[in-house]
């Protein structure tokens, strides 16, 4: 049984493999050193440079051309002109400028040397590769000097002459005639790059470093252990041939009796030798040396003498030996539910590579896991927001009724009439407020689709209380307030009668005082009119100066007059007044519901009509993914009890995302 | 050869008295004159009337007389100088008498000319006593042309005298004159033309000065005479002057490198005299003639030659090449009577071996020849001799020494090795030149001799080639080597020969038989040619470029 968070899981299997065949494979052992002596013709010593007198010296400077420099040097300190050919790096090499001090000693470049070799009269010697010389006949001498002369006048681009402080080089000069082609025929030829080897093979010594193995049979056959051509391989040695391979830096070669080939390598062109009868036999010893590999088809992995070689198979980029056991990491396999991961394995595995003599098999399990993006499913929301309804709702309720309180302890105070009534409001508030305690406490998703309904109607009734107790109130309140403000009127309006009865006298005898004055400054004036009339002119001048002073008096006295009769007829309008009860505005920033300030309204839906049908799960957390619900645990405790779920809620059973 | 004569000339003015005659257009005249010339250059009675129909005896008379009276012919009809310049020019002489102002001037070459005229109104002021002799009397009765505007014509026909010694008035004139005389010997000609300044009338007694306009004239003299009566004198200071050849022998110390090949040299002389003709003073005689004055002058140029010639075009020569090119700049020239010698090719290293640059051009192409040298080659070469002939040639080699006299059809035989050829093909780069073409036709003349049915065909360069013309020898289109071979052209001359039966062949020659030279004319197959070197050496069809090799497989044609 597993336990513990659920997670990935590595597995693994062993399988043996000694009896397994391999079907074509080099293989190699340690490489014997061949020995080799030289011989007439095919020699590994360079020799000493033969006298030529001043007979022209023709040099080939190719790929290791070591030996060849210094025949060129040899040659070129006896007296001998010394015409060479070499590569277009040329030069660069310190060793190079050594014929730099050579007297007479003329350089063409050009893109690829085919060889090394020296031409001196009628002698002539090609280093073929491993260090092995063909010393030439005088034919094959011949038609070298004609490759020479094809390769310096036709193919060179750059020149430079010794005898200077270092090699100018410049465009190769034109040639001052044409030197023929070489005759296909000819014992030394340069030939394009894709030449191959022509001889027939069936029974030949043969030597190919490139290409395709040849279709016919030699009797032995030399050819690079390497990934190709297996299949070609496996036919020739299974009719007979020897095919084996020791990398000794040798060309393709070609010996069947008394003839043969040379065919030495190039990306531009090969230089192709044919050998004499004398030469055929020292080459063919080249060829009967041991090797480094043999070509074999199906062997057994197991055998004895393959634990300490190399394998080269067809394919391959490099040779191996075997390998005591390989692992094998095989992709994740997934598991098809939680209880399967534990017998989960991959359906097939890869095959061993072919030289594992065992091998080893590892997988990880994976979990079935929620998906990614997957959501909360719906049910858990719809539940949630119940309880968030419900939550809210009592909140309300509780401040309501601590609203209520306050209200309740004001009123009191500011209207003693209402004691009484008080105490009957604050029963019922206590009780309100126990129900809402209980309430609390519950969970309307705790309840499930059973339970939930009742709770929600219990709820309801405390909120229809909460709200009736608001109102009652209210109500009470604004009747107290009322008959206050009544009273108050009532004792404004007597105060305002009393007064104006009270000050009616005194302003009718002062109108009376200032009407006579008013009179007696209009007679007085009357008399300095008349006055002013018969005044001589000094008179005249006092006169007329009484005359404004009287008539400015009786403006006055005028506006005095009008002044109390008005006062006078006010005071008797404001005796006269009836008394008018004039009821106070109503308080503003009141919320117009009818049931009263901060109370809820009771929710006119059904208490059941939103509650869900399905149950909450027990574990784990239901989630939802393109219609597809999953139960996800986390630990496999919880297997059992998801399992149950699942089925209850149609849901898949998973891992968490991340297992 | 060429020499400029330059010398001053002083213009005298003087007003004498004097018949002068104006030539004026008189077709008329200039009519009989031509109709006298195509009658035995007389004017004759018949002549006249011939020119004149119509006119009677006595009338033809009255012009014959006033023929000669102007000068166009003698008391016999017999036309005169002055009647063959009315016969050309349809111009006539109108006397006239008065006095007259004359720019005279005198000079062997151009004689007592008188150079330009003015005509005078005459006045009585009594001036007998200032009349004197005249310095220059001009010639009578010869046409001079005024050099004020070169187109007026005149003559004085007299100077009317008292007492047999015509004088003038001496009058002063800024006027100059030189004579400029230009002598080419290689042209056989000589030229003088009068320039300077002189005093053009204006009118009211007025003068200014004016350019002479002077159409050139010549003297008539013989060159090649005179460079002989200098050869004793002014030439003598520089070498010895050969009159035969024409040239001056010289040492070869001493010239110049533009000399070495132009055979020719400049002189500086001091004082040269024509004979009749006046002396000059610091002449220069250009482009003289020179040569070789011994045979080690000769050989000593010959090298020269050929050594700056290795110079200007510096690169590998094989040695056929180089004889051939030594050759070339010996033949036909002045050194080659000398007959200079090429040196041994040996020789000829040992000379260049503190050139590395030349010593390789000619050592490279002699070491590393496809086709080895025959010692004979390799040994010197003397100009204008037959080169050795060899005793035996190797064989697929056919060898015409220099100076062989072969013929062409004894080559044609030899190439041809006794096949008989169905197609040959000759591809030489360079099959343009009469000289070239002329032995084209030789060469097919020999081998149709030997084949008359045979195809030539021809490959070669396109510059400078006629088409045409080889087609026209061949019979066959040429083509051309760009065309052929593209870019990779050949620097030898092949022969393929495809034989009726049998492999075809070819041959790879180190010269081109068109080179061969007949030194008569209508030579024909069997002429004795005069050859530079050549060596053909047999190859067979796959030693020959592609484009070679197939045309002896079919292609190509």
């Amino acid at each position: 049984m597993m336990q513990g968070p659920i997670q990935r899981t590595v597995r693994h299997r062993v399988e043996q493999r000694a009896d397994a065949r391999l079907p074509t494979a080099w293989i190699g052992g340690a490489a014997a050193q061949p020995t080799w002596t030289d011989g007439t013709w095919l020699t590994r010593t360079p020799g000493r440079a033969a006298a030529t007198g001043t007979a022209p010296v023709l040099v080939l400077l190719g790929n290791g051309s070591e030996d060849a420099r210094a025949a060129l040097l040899a040659h070129a300190a006896a007296g001998a002109r010394v015409y060479a050919l070499a590569g277009p790096g040329w030069s660069k090499d310190q060793a190079d400028t050594q014929v730099l001090q050579a007297p007479r000693v003329l350089v063409r470049r050009l893109a690829e040397v085919p060889a090394s070799a020296v031409h001196a009269g009628t002698e002539a010697r090609l280093w073929i590769g491993g260090g092995f010389i063909i010393r030439l006949d005088p034919t094959q001498a011949e038609a070298l000097r004609q490759t020479f002369l094809r390769l310096f006048w036709h193919e060179a681009t750059e020149e430079a002459w010794s005898g200077g402080r270092q090699f100018v080089w410049r465009p190769a000069r034109e040639r001052p005639f044409d030197v023929p082609e070489v005759p296909a025929s000819a014992a030394v030829r340069w030939e394009p790059a894709d030449a191959r080897l022509t001889g027939d093979p069936r029974g030949a010594l043969m030597h190919v470093n490139t290409g395709l193995p040849p279709d016919q049979a030699p009797r032995r056959l030399w050819f690079p252990a390497g990934p190709d051509h297996h299949e070609r391989l496996a036919k020739l040695a299974h009719a007979g041939v020897e095919v084996l391979w020791a990398d000794r830096g040798l060309p393709d070669l070609q010996v069947n009796g008394g003839a043969g080939e040379v065919l030495l390598p190039g990306t531009r062109g090969r230089l192709r030798v044919r050998l004499t009868a004398q030469q055929a036999p020292e080459v063919a010893r080249l060829l009967e040396a041991p090797s480094a590999w043999r070509f074999q088809g199906n062997m057994r992995l197991g055998e004895a003498g393959h634990r300490a070689a190399q394998f080269w198979l067809s394919g391959e980029a490099a040779a191996r030996g075997l390998e005591a056991e390989q692992l094998v990491e095989v992709p994740d396999v997934p598991a098809a539910s939680l209880r399967d991961v534990p017998a989960t394995e991959p359906a097939s595995v890869p095959a061993a590579q072919p030289l594992a003599l065992t091998v080893r098999y590892q997988w990880t399990v994976v979990p079935p896991r929620v998906p990614t993006g997957a959501e909360e499913d719906a049910l858990v929301g719809r539940w949630r927001k119940l309880d968030e309804d419900w939550t809210a709702r009592l909140v309300r309720c509780r401040e309501v009724l601590v609203a209520a309180e306050g209200d309740r302890g004001r009123i009191g105070r500011a209207f003693s009439r209402l004691v009484s009534a008080m105490l009957g409001f604050e029963r019922t508030h206590g009780g309100l407020l126990a129900r809402v305690n209980a309430l609390e406490a519950q969970r309307p998703s705790a309840a499930g689709p059973a339970g939930a309904p009742a709770l929600l109607a219990q709820l309801a009734e405390v909120e229809d209380a909460a709200r009736k107790l608001q109102t009652d109130l209210d109500e009470a309140e604004r009747k107290a307030r009322e008959d206050e403000e009544r009273e108050k009127q009532q004792a404004a309006w007597q105060g305002r009668v009393d007064a104006a009865n009270r000050d009616l006298p005194d302003r009718r005898t002062a109108l009376a005082t200032a009407e006579s004055r008013r009179t007696a400054i209009a007679d007085e004036l009357r008399g300095v009119e008349e006055s002013l009339k018969s005044a001589d002119k000094q008179a005249k001048k006092d006169l007329t100066a009484n005359q404004r002073k009287l008539s400015d008096d009786l403006q006055r006295a005028n506006k005095e007059v009008t002044r109390l009769r008005g006062e006078i007829t006010a005071l008797e309008q404001q005796a006269a007044e009836r008394f008018e009860f004039r009821p106070p505005p109503a308080p503003t920033g009141r919320p117009a519901q009818p049931g009263g300030r901060f109370v809820p309204t009771a929710s006119s839906a059904r208490p059941t009509a939103n509650v869900p049908d399905e149950a909450l799960p027990e574990v784990g957390s239901l989630r939802t993914h393109k219609g597809q619900r999953y139960l996800v645990i986390q630990t496999w405790d919880q297997l059992a009890a998801g399992e149950q779920v699942a089925s209850r809620l149609a849901a898949k059973l998973v891992a968490p995302e991340n297992a | 050869m060429r020499v400029v004569l330059t010398t001053e000339i002083p213009v005298s003015r003087v007003a004498v008295f004097a018949e002068m005659a104006w030539m004026e257009r008189r077709p008329e005249l200039g009519l009989l004159c031509r109709a006298a010339r195509e009658h035995g250059n007389r004017i004759t009675t018949a002549v006249v009337q011939s020119a004149l129909p119509g006119l009677p005896d006595a009338g033809a008379n009255n012009v014959i007389a006033w023929c000669k009276m102007l000068g166009l012919c003698d008391g016999r009809g017999g036309l005169t100088a002055l009647g063959e310049d009315v016969a050309d020019a349809d111009e006539a002489p109108v006397p006239e008498q008065g006095v007259y102002g004359l720019w005279l001037a005198q000079h062997p070459v151009l004689g007592r000319r008188v150079l330009a005229v003015e005509r005078l109104a005459s006045n009585r002021d009594q001036r007998f006593e200032s009349i004197e002799p005249l310095a220059v009397e001009p010639d009578r009765g010869k046409v001079f042309r005024s050099v004020l505007d070169g187109k007026g014509r005149f003559m004085v026909r007299d100077l009317p005298t008292n007492h047999g010694q015509p004088g003038g008035l001496i009058g002063d004139t800024r006027a100059t004159c030189r004579l400029r005389w230009t002598l080419d010997f290689d042209q056989a000609r000589d030229q003088w033309q009068l320039d300077g300044m002189i005093e053009a009338p204006q009118g009211n007694g007025k003068h200014a000065m004016r350019p002479m306009q002077h159409e050139p004239e010549s003297d008539g003299l013989d060159l090649w005479n005179l460079a002989s009566t200098w050869a004793t004198g002014a030439l003598s200071a520089f070498g010895r002057w050969q009159a035969n050849e024409r040239r001056l022998a010289v040492a070869f110390d001493g010239l110049a490198e533009g000399e070495l090949n132009t055979f020719r040299k400049t002189l500086a002389l001091r004082r040269v005299e024509i004979p009749g003709k006046g002396v000059y003073e610091n002449v220069t005689l250009e482009d003289v003639p020179v040569g070789p004055a011994s045979a080690q002058d000769a050989q000593r140029w010959a090298m020269a030659r050929f050594d700056r010639h290795l110079s200007a075009k510096p690169g590998y020569r094989s040695r056929a090449e180089v004889r051939e090119q030594f050759a070339q700049l010996t033949e036909d020239t002045p050194l080659e009577t000398f007959a200079p010698t090429l040196p041994a090719h040996d020789d000829l290293l040992s000379q260049a071996s503190k050139d590395p640059e030349r010593f390789w051009s000619l050592a490279a192409p002699v070491d590393l020849s496809p086709f080895p040298a025959a010692s004979d080659d390799l040994g010197p070469l003397r100009i204008g001799s037959p080169a050795p002939i060899a005793a035996s040639e190797p064989a697929g080699v056919v060898r015409i020494p220099y100076r062989g006299g072969w013929s062409m059809r004894k080559l044609v035989d030899r190439l041809l090795s006794g096949v008989a050829p169905r197609r040959v093909l000759l591809c030489d780069r360079y099959v343009r030149g009469d000289d070239n073409l002329d032995a084209l036709k030789l060469l097919v003349t020999a081998l149709r001799a030997a084949a008359p049915n045979v195809t030539v065909d021809v490959w070669t360069g396109e510059e400078d080639a006629d088409f045409k013309k080889v087609q026209a020898i061949t019979g066959a289109s040429p083509r051309s080597y760009r065309e052929v071979f593209g870019r990779s052209l050949p620097h030898d001359r092949y022969l393929l020969v495809l034989p009726g039966q049998g492999q075809g062949f070819g041959w790879h020659m180190s010269n081109s038989p068109i080179h061969a030279r007949a030194d008569v004319k209508g030579a024909g197959p069997e002429t004795p040619l005069r050859w530079k070197d050549l060596a053909a050496t047999r190859v067979s069809a796959d030693e020959l470029e592609p484009a070679l090799r197939q045309w002896l497989a079919g292609g190509g044609r």
